[in-house]
Parts: structure tokens; C-alpha cells; sequence
């Protein structure tokens, strides 16, 4: 007890650490879920007031894989509620699509990044999953194989994929030529 | 060496041993060591890009968690401080959402009693009043949660209002030749066992098995009011209001007259002309005074709430029949709307109002009924029934079916594999939940001869559904409903496999062909384009065609997707909507799929001498101008082999007594004769007819229209000898009602709607009816605790 006595400002200190080190990489990948700033930044302030209340009780060495798991439950929980709403009937559907610019003009006008981030959308989950964790998050393959519950060797296999995949599909969308394919197919 | 280690070694995740083996591996191949090289390349790239730091919290937000306390360790009171912070913080939300939740409802109940306490007794100004003694029982016996509160207030205010003692009634809106033989009805039954009586009977059994309109309860409790009260002059004095009225009191002048012979079944009917009265009015005062103002409510309320998506939907009005004889409609076969709701109350919401849209609700259901003949002329069989409209027992409510003729015997039989992509990618609202619903359509019009296998294929592929006959239709939407999506791509396999099942199958004359349905994304075994190719085309030699179905937006490979149908003799469709979904799988997929009869319009006709004013339930966006049912070039909906659609009709009889209606939208002209003359109405009167449906429709190869009548009688058919679909189509249209929270809901409760429903259920091969038996106790549990 004693000990702990010492160490009483210890826990408030890594706490503000973790916030210092995580508080971005955390916002991003919330942000990957929710799309909303403000949205991503009510998940990851819910996410330090659990930190606060569990940290004493936490494995300091799978911190990492701990915030990520909880804030990616947490921005689920959110968009599965927000997703709800956003359920458009036929007749919208239609005159969205026909109003909106093909997927790929709308892809070009964009950033690189909101494009990459695009693209990561359209991976299979795991692998999605696995490349938002190592690419936006900044996790090492240690620390995903623990938030996703998995071997590392999958990490890897999840990971090869996701970028094999990645880099193929941001080829393509760099070419030009296949942009006009699809315009003669439309 | 793996490709997998490449990557490791590009993100500087490989130790270092794995770290010198590769490097020095790709020292070897330059080949490799290039591609490594590339990896890397690219990795850094997505580093790079990704790590945006210009997200953060706000300052408030981190200066707030900075503050924060950290719960010290093994203290045992942390444990139940914890959830204490935390549920401060989430109170704090809820707090805020109920005060915006109250301060909506508050609003919106404002606004309702407002309107109820000032349209209720106008209403009963401007109508019988003596009737108006019997009002706040109505009301007692509606069932709906909420309104209690303002239950005590109603009864003194309207006795209050009644009028004063021998105040003219207003002149009845109807022709007094039409209401002369109502008064004759009334009168009729408190004479003897006649058989008006008998129908009267019929009518409390109707009444008593489905708790329409009012409780049995209550007119239980008025029969025996009137039991204890036995000498007929007490009775009469227990209405001292009714007393000063002409109208009321030859009312009871009759029930003096009643021999004495039959007491009891005086007794039962005796309440029933009141219930006759109050029914028709408390609704319709209901209507009168939500509708306006609820509109404009419900208008913002929807937009604001979701911020998106919905077209409002503007109930149809009640029509007067002298102005507007004619309604004129477009068929609808959709049934998306029924999907969408399930949708809602299947994760405990209460679905938009404007995403229900009853006419898709009661569409939804195949009927029994048979279609017509092979050998009949005409692809339709059309139906009209007529029987008490369960929300309001003193109008009728007319469906009107229509069936189409099944499947041509000589269509040609189809041998049909869905090959369908069920990868992680295709998890999207737009992506698998749309393949289900095509397919399922396309099984919906499946026959005897069809066969239908299903391949799906993710990381790996499997038969799902082995070769199943077209009728056994439940296996095969069990099937398609057992998708779900997850895991990586392997396309070619699953090609391979869909083909390997088609020439299994194969039927010689007939169609083979794999319907492929996929975002196009093949990521798994081959992908490229050039090899996907070579695969295709070796298929293609089998006879089997393809139609390449491509879904969802953003990760759709056309290139890929074109190549396939284009060598593997097929068509490639690209679907974005259900509409589009029945456009490719229902119109231009003829050759396969049956289209029975196209732009189909029904126009109704109504007789004035029969019904005073009509309101079609659903269909608002379908509605034609009555010009529109003779064009030919004007475009209306098509019916596929076996469908059946269904419209329905909430009707006014014309010999309602004068004042159960509220006053009439627009007062008889003073200068101009009124449009039907006394003559007309009595000719009218001759034929017994209270409408007439036309029906109009193309052969799907015609540019001309055929037209189909079919007059409708109305021969007082009872709800409880109505027909099974007649009854469930009543609970669907009522349970759409209720969702929408409609205008003209009247006196409907969730209960009365479960009993129609369980009633026309009939043997529901398909399951759809028992599934919206329990969405009907879904919702009524939604609806009652809300708050």
C-alpha cells in the first residue's frame, strides 16, 4: 500500500500521456467511422472517460489495443444508431444516383486522402479493419493482432491484402483510361 | 518466401531476422526485389497521407478530460464510482434529448387538445345535437394512450355546448329524397323481428368480433343501463336533451311504439341506433380537427427529425362524389415501403410516417384469389368487395383485387443459377440487402418448369441452394434470406462453380443462364481482367448465358463486370435501386420472366345515389388525372404473371343520416343547379350499382389499350362474412394507418387490426402473414410505450 502511496500521481501522469500520444491517431480512426468530426470527437472524449475510470485496472502494455477496440465499439454503436436514419426510399435513391457524378469524377476532385480513405471503405472488414488500424491508427502489428483478436500472422495476411488490394484499386483510379471505360459502358 | 513478409518488411514490422532473409532473398530476384520496392513505395505513400493530424478534440474536450480524475487502483469503491461518472455523463445527453423530445410532444399535444376541445363542439353545433349527450362515451371507449388527460375535460364542455332547447337543425347536406328512406330504416328496426333486426344483429357480432369502434364493453354496459331502466317513458327521461328535439324524440316516439313482445331484442338494438350516430360523428370531429394543422406539423416534424430522404406523403382526402365521381389511379406492384417498415420495427422504431406507404404494405401480400383462366381472354380477374371499414363501421370499405393470370404453361422452362458475390464488400445497404430483393423478385415469378441453384462464393464458394424446383418458392426466399456478407473475394471459383451447376442442370430449348450479382470486386485466385476472360469465354462454349447484375457504388468494377457479360454471351445491368431492380428482372428480362399485361390504370366509377364521398387509402403518388385513363401513351404500371395487386376504397354511403358527416368541404352552389338533379339520382338509384372499376391495359406487345368493367354491388355484407383477404387486406391498411398515425384512422386499435389479420390470414403458404402478426405486436408495443 505504502508503495502505492508513492506512485499516486502515477496513474493521473499516464493518463495524460496516453491522451497526448493517442488523442489523434484515435480522432482519425473514429473519424473513419462516424465521417463526422464532431461525431468522432464526442466517441473519443467517451473513450477517455472510460480510460479514466478503467486505467488502474488495465494491462499498461495492451493500452493501445484497448483504446482502439473500445473506441471502434464505441463509433459502431454510433453509426449502427445514425446509419438508422439514413435510409432513403427508392425514389431518393434514383435521383441521387442520377444527380451525383459517377463514383469515380466525384473521386477524382478529392483529396488523395479522402480518396484513400474511400478505398479503404471498400475493403472486405477484416481487412479494413486491419490496414484503418495500421495505417491510421499507427498501430504495429503486435498491438492489431490484440485489438482485433487475432495471430499476428493473420495481421500480416490481413494487412498484405488490404495494401495489395489498395494499390491496385488507387492504380486504377489513377488511371485515366479506366475512368473512360466506365464512361462508355455508362 | 511469402508475399505477406514483403509487406511486413515494407511497413519495418519483420524482425530482424525474417528482415536479413528477405532482403537478402530479394538481392537474388530483382524481379521480387522491385515489386518489394513498389510495396514500400506505396505503404510510405499511405502512411503519409493517412496520418492527418488535424483532427483532434477541441480544447474544451481535452482540457476537460485533462481535468479528469483517474480512478486509483484496487480501491473498491472505484468499481462503483465508475458507472456513476460514466451514467453522469450519458444522463446528461438523455436529459438533453427529453427536453427536445418534450419539447416536441408538448407541442404536438398541445396542439391536438387545442383542436379537439375547439372542433368538437362546433361539430356538434352544426349537427344532430341531440345526439351529442352520447359523446363522451365515444370517447371513453377509444383506446388511445396519451389522451386520457384530457378525457375529464371533454365531458362537461360538450353538454356545455350543447345548443339551446329547439335551436333549427342545420339543413341535412343530402338530397331528401336519398335520406327519406334512412329515417324509414331507423324507424324499421325498432318495430318488430323484422328482418332489419336480424341484421342488426349481425351488425354487434360484427361489432363484438373485432372490437370496432367502440368497446363491447360500453355496449354492454348501455344495454343493461337500459334493462335496469325497463319503463320506456324513463328512458326516454334519462335523455332530457334528446327530449327537446324533433329529430331525437321520434326517435324514441319509435322505441315507445316497440311491442312489448320483444323486450330483449329492443334492448340490444336500442343502443345501436346511437352508437349508429356517435360512431360516425366522434371519428370524423376527430378528423376534422387534426387534420389541417397535423399536416403542417407532420410536414416539419419529418424533415427535421431526419434531415433526409422521405417524400411526404399527403393522405388522400374523402372526395365528394357529386364533384369528383371519377378516381383514377395508376396500379402500383411495388412492396418496398413493406420491407423498409419491417426494417424500423424489427429494430424496436417507429418507422417515419412518409416511409409507409400502405398501398406497398397491403401489395405486399401474394393473395389466394385465382386468376383468370389460360384459355380467358382478359389476363385480369378483378374482384370488388364490399364490407364495414373497420376504422369507421358506418362507412364501407370496397377492395378492389386484381389477379393476374399465372404463368404461361408454354413459357419456357428456365434453369437459373444465382451466382452471388457474398464478400465482405458487398456488406452495404446498397450491395447485398438489393441482391436479396432482386432475387427474391425474380423468384416471385418462377414456375413449375424453373429450376433455381445458388452459388455464393466470398473467400471460398459453396452450393447454398441445390437445384430447386420454381414452386417450392419458400425454400428458395429461405435461401436468398440466409445470405450474409464476410470475407474476401474469390470470384473466379465461384464462376467456375455457378457454371459447372448450370450444365448440370442443363435443360435443352430452355434458358440457362448464371445470374451473377456482385459489386464486381475480385480480389481472391484470378483477377485479372485478361484471365477472368479466358475463364469466361471457355464457359460461355457450355450454352449457358450470364447476366452480370452489378450493385453498390464506389467499389464497382465495371471493367471487370463488362468483360464477363460481354464474353460469356450475357447483358450487364447495373442496379442502384429496387426499381431498377424490377426494370432489368421484371420488364426487360420478358423473354424469361412473363409480363402479363402492361400500363395498367384503374378508373372507378361512383354512383352518387349510393355514396356520398370516397377516399382512396394509399396510392398518393400513383394518382392519374381522369384524362390520363383513356391516353394510351400515358405510361402506368405493369403486372407480371400471378401478381396480384389491390386497391381499397373508404366509402361514404349516401344513406348515412344527414350529419354524421362534418360539414361538407364546399356548401351547395346558391346560383347554379346542383350538378345531379333529384331525376338523376333516382335513375342512378335504379341500378343498384354503388360503383363501377374499368381497368385498362396493354398486351405486353400492343401499344393498345384494352378495357375491363366490372360493376360492384353492395349487398351489406357483414365484416365477420367479409372474405379472409378482404380481412387481412383491411388489417394491413389499417396497421399503415396506424403507423402513419393518419387523419382518417378513426376509432382503429391495434387490436382490431391483429383480429383481421388473424382472421384473413388463411393458410399463408408463405409465411409473409404470420411474419406481420408479429410486426402488428411489434409496433403496438412501440406505440404504447411511447411516451
Amino acid at each position: 500500500m505504502p508503495a502505492e502511496h508513492n506512485h499516486m500521481s502515477e496513474p493521473h501522469d499516464l493518463f495524460l500521456e496516453t491522451l497526448q500520444r493517442y488523442e489523434r491517431p484515435l480522432i482519425r480512426y473514429a473519424h473513419g467511422y462516424t465521417g463526422d468530426l464532431e461525431d468522432a470527437r464526442d466517441v473519443v472524449q467517451d473513450v477517455f472517460l472510460k480510460l479514466s475510470q478503467h486505467l488502474a485496472t488495465l494491462d499498461h502494455e495492451r493500452l493501445a489495443p484497448w483504446l482502439f477496440t473500445v473506441c471502434r465499439n464505441r463509433a459502431l454503436d454510433h453509426h449502427r444508431k445514425h446509419q438508422r436514419l439514413v435510409v432513403m426510399e427508392t425514389e431518393t435513391l434514383d435521383l441521387v444516383t442520377s444527380v451525383e457524378p459517377a463514383p469515380n469524377d466525384a473521386m477524382e476532385q478529392r483529396e488523395t486522402a479522402t480518396a484513400l480513405r474511400e478505398l479503404i471503405e471498400t475493403l472486405p472488414v477484416r481487412q479494413r479493419e486491419a490496414v484503418r488500424l495500421k495505417f491510421i491508427a499507427g498501430l504495429d502489428y503486435q498491438q492489431i493482432s490484440a485489438a482485433m483478436q487475432t495471430s499476428i500472422g493473420n495481421v500480416g495476411y490481413l494487412i498484405h491484402h488490404g495494401v495489395a488490394a489498395l494499390k491496385t484499386k488507387w492504380q486504377a483510379h489513377d488511371q485515366p483510361q479506366a475512368v473512360k471505360l466506365k464512361h462508355a459502358i455508362a | 518466401m511469402k508475399p505477406e513478409q514483403t509487406t511486413a518488411w515494407a511497413l519495418d514490422e519483420a524482425s530482424v531476422e525474417e528482415r536479413q532473409q528477405l532482403e537478402a532473398a530479394l538481392l537474388e530476384n530483382p524481379q521480387d526485389k522491385q515489386k518489394a520496392e513498389e510495396t514500400k513505395a506505396f505503404c510510405d505513400f499511405l502512411l503519409s497521407e493517412l496520418r492527418d493530424d488535424s483532427l483532434a478534440l477541441t480544447e474544451t474536450q481535452r482540457d476537460k478530460l485533462k481535468a479528469q480524475p483517474v480512478a486509483p487502483v484496487s480501491r473498491v469503491p472505484a468499481v462503483s464510482r465508475m458507472p456513476a461518472s460514466q451514467t453522469k455523463w450519458r444522463i446528461g445527453i438523455i436529459v438533453r434529448l427529453a427536453v427536445a423530445a418534450c419539447a416536441v410532444l408538448g407541442g404536438f399535444w398541445t396542439w391536438q387538445s387545442y383542436s379537439l376541445k375547439h372542433n368538437t363542439p362546433q361539430v356538434s353545433v352544426a349537427d344532430k345535437p341531440g345526439i351529442k349527450v352520447n359523446l363522451p362515451l365515444a370517447i371513453d371507449s377509444k383506446k388511445k394512450p396519451g389522451q386520457p388527460k384530457e378525457k375529464p375535460k371533454k365531458t362537461p364542455m360538450t353538454i356545455a355546448m350543447v345548443p339551446p332547447v329547439g335551436k333549427p337543425l342545420s339543413p341535412a347536406p343530402m338530397p331528401a329524397s336519398v335520406s327519406t328512406p334512412s329515417a324509414l330504416d331507423l324507424n324499421k328496426e325498432h318495430k318488430q323481428m323484422s328482418p332489419g333486426d336480424l341484421e342488426e344483429l349481425k351488425r354487434i357480432q360484427d361489432h363484438a368480433a373485432y372490437a370496432l369502434n367502440f368497446d363491447v364493453k360500453a355496449a354492454a354496459s348501455l344495454a343493461k343501463v337500459s334493462a335496469m331502466q325497463k319503463p320506456k317513458q324513463e328512458m326516454a327521461a334519462t335523455r332530457p336533451d334528446s327530449l327537446m328535439l324533433p329529430a331525437a324524440a321520434g326517435l324514441i316516439e319509435a322505441g315507445k311504439g316497440m311491442p312489448p313482445a320483444t323486450p330483449t331484442v329492443a334492448l340490444i338494438s336500442n343502443p345501436e341506433p346511437d352508437t349508429r350516430y356517435f360512431t360516425a360523428e366522434t371519428p370524423l370531429s376527430r378528423s376534422a380537427g387534426k387534420d389541417p394543422g397535423l399536416k403542417d406539423f407532420s410536414e416539419r416534424g419529418v424533415i427535421e427529425k431526419s434531415g433526409e430522404s422521405y417524400t411526404r406523403i399527403i393522405e388522400n382526402e374523402l372526395k365528394d362524389v357529386a364533384r369528383e365521381p371519377l378516381s383514377t389511379l395508376s396500379i402500383d406492384v411495388d412492396t418496398a415501403s413493406y420491407a423498409n417498415v419491417r426494417r424500423f420495427l424489427n429494430q424496436n422504431m417507429t418507422p417515419p410516417q412518409d416511409a409507409v406507404r400502405i398501398e406497398e404494405l397491403v401489395n405486399y401480400f401474394p393473395t389466394a384469389e385465382e386468376g383468370p383462366a389460360h384459355e380467358a381472354k382478359e389476363p385480369f380477374a378483378v374482384r370488388v368487395e364490399l364490407a364495414p371499414c373497420p376504422w369507421q363501421p358506418v362507412h364501407r370499405l370496397a377492395r378492389i383485387a386484381i389477379k393476374g393470370r399465372e404463368m404461361d404453361k408454354d413459357r419456357k422452362a428456365s434453369n437459373l443459377v444465382f451466382l452471388v458475390d457474398v464478400s465482405g464488400s458487398m456488406n452495404e445497404p446498397a450491395k447485398l440487402p438489393l441482391v436479396q430483393q432482386s432475387l427474391r423478385m425474380l423468384t416471385e415469378q418462377l414456375g413449375e418448369g424453373d429450376r433455381v441453384t445458388m452459388v455464393v462464393y466470398a473467400g471460398s464458394s459453396g452450393v447454398v441452394l441445390p437445384p430447386t424446383n420454381g414452386e417450392k418458392k419458400a425454400e428458395i426466399l429461405a435461401a436468398i434470406d440466409r445470405l450474409s456478407a464476410g470475407g474476401s473475394t474469390h470470384g473466379s471459383a465461384g464462376i467456375k462453380l455457378a457454371y459447372e451447376q448450370a450444365v448440370d442442370g442443363f435443360i435443352k430449348g430452355g434458358v440457362n443462364r448464371v445470374i451473377l450479382c456482385t459489386d464486381g470486386d475480385f480480389n481472391v485466385g484470378v483477377s485479372s481482367p485478361e484471365e477472368l476472360e479466358k475463364l469466361i469465354k471457355h464457359k460461355a462454349r457450355t450454352g449457358v448465358f450470364l447476366s452480370v447484375l452489378g450493385f453498390g457504388s464506389g467499389n464497382l468494377q465495371d471493367r471487370t463486370m463488362e468483360t464477363l457479360a460481354d464474353k460469356g454471351n450475357g447483358n450487364y445491368a447495373y442496379i442502384d435501386s429496387l426499381s431498377e431492380a424490377r426494370k432489368v428482372l421484371v420488364e426487360q428480362m420478358s423473354e424469361t420472366l412473363d409480363t402479363i399485361a402492361k400500363d395498367v390504370k384503374i378508373q372507378v366509377e361512383f354512383n352518387p345515389a349510393a355514396v356520398r364521398s370516397y377516399r382512396l387509402i394509399g396510392y398518393e403518388n400513383r394518382l392519374l388525372a381522369k384524362e390520363d385513363f383513356n391516353d394510351d401513351t400515358k405510361d402506368a404500371g405493369e403486372v407480371g404473371a400471378g401478381h396480384s395487386v389491390v386497391a381499397l376504397y373508404e366509402i361514404v354511403p349516401a344513406d348515412l343520416p344527414p350529419g354524421a358527416e362534418p360539414r361538407p368541404a364546399v356548401d351547395n352552389l346558391k346560383y347554379q343547379a346542383p350538378a345531379i338533379s333529384h331525376e338523376q339520382l333516382a335513375e342512378a338509384a335504379k341500378s343498384g350499382e354503388t360503383m363501377t372499376v374499368k381497368l385498362r391495359y396493354k398486351e405486353p406487345d400492343s401499344d393498345l389499350s384494352k378495357l375491363i368493367e366490372v360493376p360492384a354491388k353492395d349487398a351489406g355484407q357483414t365484416l365477420t362474412a367479409s372474405s379472409d383477404e378482404f380481412k387481412f387486406s383491411a388489417a394491413v391498411a389499417g396497421f399503415g394507418l396506424l403507423l402513419r398515425d393518419s387523419a382518417y384512422e378513426g376509432t382503429l386499435s391495434w387490436e382490431t387490426v391483429r383480429r383481421l389479420a388473424l382472421d384473413g390470414k388463411g393458410s399463408d403458404k408463405l409465411g409473409y402473414r404470420g411474419e406481420f402478426l408479429q410486426l402488428i405486436d411489434k409496433a403496438r408495443r412501440l406505440e404504447e410505450t411511447r411516451p
